[in-house]
């Protein structure tokens, strides 16, 4: 039973990790000195553009013959596209993507905290209304929302604003599933504890930053990460501001800006080792996330999933953190 | 002097919560139009569902109606923590991320209190609840045991006019209830402030408080002395929520002198002095188990009952027995005697008139002996 167990899970893990082995195969076979252009979204393509897709004399890229990886070429590869950073733009597709990621994941995650905070342990008027109403961008998608906010953007002049980076961020920082999931902790954590520091004369916020927050870190981190993901791999909005920011705002992974540029200018066939290696560069942030909250994300889901019942056996709820 | 004093005091809320996780089977009562004062070094425990309630609406935790008055000021639009109270919740409520020390110290911090005051403060306190080896502990790490002491603490360091302790020996063993009860008693017989104290337990009650209260309906149905609530509860309700193990209850038909009565099993037994007044109504009596006394012969006014079975606790037993008619009634007896009693066994037995409790069986008032 065990050595069944083990095979399933080692051919589960093959099957998981085939994709970057595959991409790691391509970047390996041969590298171009250099890409022709620029990495960088391109303007929303219309309807025709995309049933044209691959166009005529696009290169597809090459099947890689072995499965082994041929090691020398691929760091060699690594090396050329790391010495072309600038050149197709590389470099500012991270920090800009990184950057705004990072900004998308603390605006959810603060907010999100104050928000449960505020609705589970103050009483106010109307607070199921604002409760309702924090929650309907569930049923409301983000795919959906994003076209009647960028006509309302482009209305206000917001598009433009900041270098583009306020309308990349604005749209995406509030998140209802995480209002969700803090809310069954956060009614367990505070439930005496928060009485008690008001008896102790503590304000809400101080409350907010000194109590909830330090004791739901695990929570808030785990949170993060899956927001920073998220907002990493946000392509479709980044694509929509494009056509008045086509050189600032870029928080796109490289593989889709790859995908997009192969279809729509035909890179020449040399440039594909370069292409998929600038992807799996676009991996190593959300796999170090991942690494970093992996034991807490762990334990999130293991209370998330536990039905209350079998928590009333542990007597002190005040012991897993 | 009063130091805490409650005018019909009231919840808003008017739904019953459920209890919480982290207590569960102790849900909160709703209180009414309760009124109570308590003086400088009293000790009132509250014993109910309501008992939280009240804690809760003292501190400003609840929305409240009705007045809470402090050292004779009102407090009641005062924020819970200019109240000048402190308190003791039933799951301990410590900051989990705190050290003991950190969370004893946070109320002094907040309000600027010297460090060396908040350190002399601690060191007394923490020597009294002995919790001088856990003051670098983490909250999680603490026993029940420890962390209720650490709860305790957090409040004494403090100084308040009033304590307010909410259950705080729930989920400890009965060692440590025992142990705790102790340290508490002799921790509050030098700090002399007010404190009410909410438990379902009948011992603690006992054991800890000057004045017992029993909560019934969100009100206070009896308030006096422990050891006079177990002599003469006011009520069927008090009798019943006093004492360990419960009262024993029958309904029961009285003869015109007053003296003969006869229980609905079919049994007659007698009272020593007459009770003519409580002639022809109906009737509840009461007795304590501790207080049924056993006898050889079946001679009357002796009641003739059957064995069911019997707890062996050392040294005393606890009797479970039936009056052998058709739906005979059971009665619990609680002896030092029945060594020789066995499963099955006939028993006679007998009620000292002065030990029963008489209540109407409408009201539940107490009709005598008084």
């Amino acid at each position: 039973m065990t050595v069944f167990r083990h095979v399933a899970l080692a051919l589960a893990a093959l099957i998981m990790t085939s994709p970057f082995w595959a991409s790691a195969l391509i970047a390996a076979i041969g590298a171009a000195p250099s890409l022709a252009e620029p990495l960088h979204p391109l303007p929303w393509p219309d309807i025709a553009t995309l049933r044209a897709w691959p166009p005529n004399g696009a290169d597809l890229s090459p099947l890689p013959q072995t499965l082994l990886l041929n090691t020398t070429i691929f760091w060699r590869t690594l090396i050329s596209l790391l010495a072309n950073m600038t050149q197709a733009s590389i470099n500012r597709l991270y920090v800009v993507g990184l950057a705004a990621a990072l900004a998308i994941a603390v605006c959810r995650t603060l907010l999100a905290t104050l928000a449960v905070f505020a609705l589970t342990c103050f009483r106010f008027p109307f607070r199921p209304i604002i409760a309702v109403t924090l929650t309907l961008p569930l049923i409301l998608p983000i795919e959906t929302r994003l076209a009647p906010s960028r006509a309302w953007f482009l209305q206000i002049g917001l598009v433009d604003l900041g270098g583009g980076t306020i309308a990349l961020i604005a749209p995406l920082i509030e998140s209802a599933a995480t209002l969700l999931i803090l809310r069954r902790l956060f009614i367990e954590r505070t439930s005496e504890t928060f009485l008690a520091a008001q008896l102790d004369g503590a304000g809400p916020l101080c409350i907010w930053r000194e109590i909830l927050l330090p004791t739901s870190q695990g929570a808030i981190g785990v949170l993060f990460a899956v927001h920073f993901v998220c907002a990493w791999n946000q392509y479709l909005w980044p694509i929509l501001l494009a056509p008045s920011q086509t050189t600032a705002v870029a928080a796109l992974p490289a593989l889709t800006a790859a995908a997009h540029h192969a279809g729509a200018l035909s890179v020449t066939s040399g440039s594909w080792p370069l292409i998929f290696m600038a992807a799996l560069l676009s991996l190593i942030p959300p796999v170090l996330m991942w690494l970093c909250v992996q034991r807490p994300a762990l334990r999130l889901l293991t209370r998330l999933l536990t039905p209350p019942w079998a928590r009333l056996a542990g007597e002190n709820c005040n012991d897993r953190s | 002097m009063t130091v805490l004093e409650l005018r019909r005091l009231s919840s808003v809320s008017r739904r019953r919560r459920p209890s919480s996780n982290s207590q569960p089977g102790a849900g909160h009562g709703i209180v009414q139009e309760l009124n109570l004062a308590v003086d400088e070094g009293e000790f009132v425990a509250l014993m109910g569902d309501e008992g939280p309630t009240v804690l809760r609406l003292i501190a400003g935790l609840e929305p409240t109606k009705g007045d809470v008055l402090i050292e004779g000021e009102s407090v009641i639009r005062r924020p819970p923590a200019a109240r000048d109270l402190a308190m003791v919740f039933a799951s301990g409520a410590l900051y989990p991320q705190m050290t003991v020390q950190e969370n004893l110290s946070y109320g002094l911090k907040l309000r600027h209190v010297p460090r060396a005051e908040i350190d002399d403060r601690i060191s007394l306190t923490a020597e009294f609840l002995k919790l001088e080896g856990a003051l670098r502990e983490r909250a999680t790490t603490l026993t029940p045991a420890l962390r209720q002491r650490a709860a305790i603490a957090r409040a004494v360091v403090r100084d308040p006019a009033v304590y307010l302790l909410d259950r705080p020996l729930t989920g400890l063993s009965q060692h440590e209830r025992s142990e705790l009860r102790s340290m508490i008693r002799n921790l509050w017989s030098r700090l002399g402030s007010a404190t009410l104290y909410a438990t379902n337990d009948v011992e603690e009650a006992m054991a800890l408080a000057n004045r017992l209260a029993v909560l019934r309906n969100g009100a206070i149905e009896q308030i006096a002395p422990p050891l006079e609530i177990y002599r003469r509860p006011a009520t069927l309700n008090v009798a019943k929520a006093v004492g360990f193990p419960t009262m024993n209850f029958f309904t029961i038909r009285m003869d015109n002198a007053g003296i003969l009565v006869e229980l609905a099993g079919g049994q007659m037994t007698a009272l020593a002095s007459p009770m003519s007044t409580l002639a022809e109504r109906a009737l509840i009596l009461g007795i304590r188990p501790e207080h049924v006394r056993l006898v050889e012969s079946p001679e009357p006014p002796a009641l003739t009952l059957k064995v069911e079975w019997i707890e062996r606790l050392g040294v005393e037993s606890l009797v479970h027995a039936r009056l052998p008619a058709a739906h005979g009634e059971t009665l619990l007896i609680r002896t030092q005697e029945a060594t020789r009693v066995q499963e099955n066994d006939t028993i006679y037995v007998m009620f000292p008139s002065e030990l029963i409790h008489l209540f109407d069986g409408q009201s539940g008032v107490r009709l005598g002996p008084h």
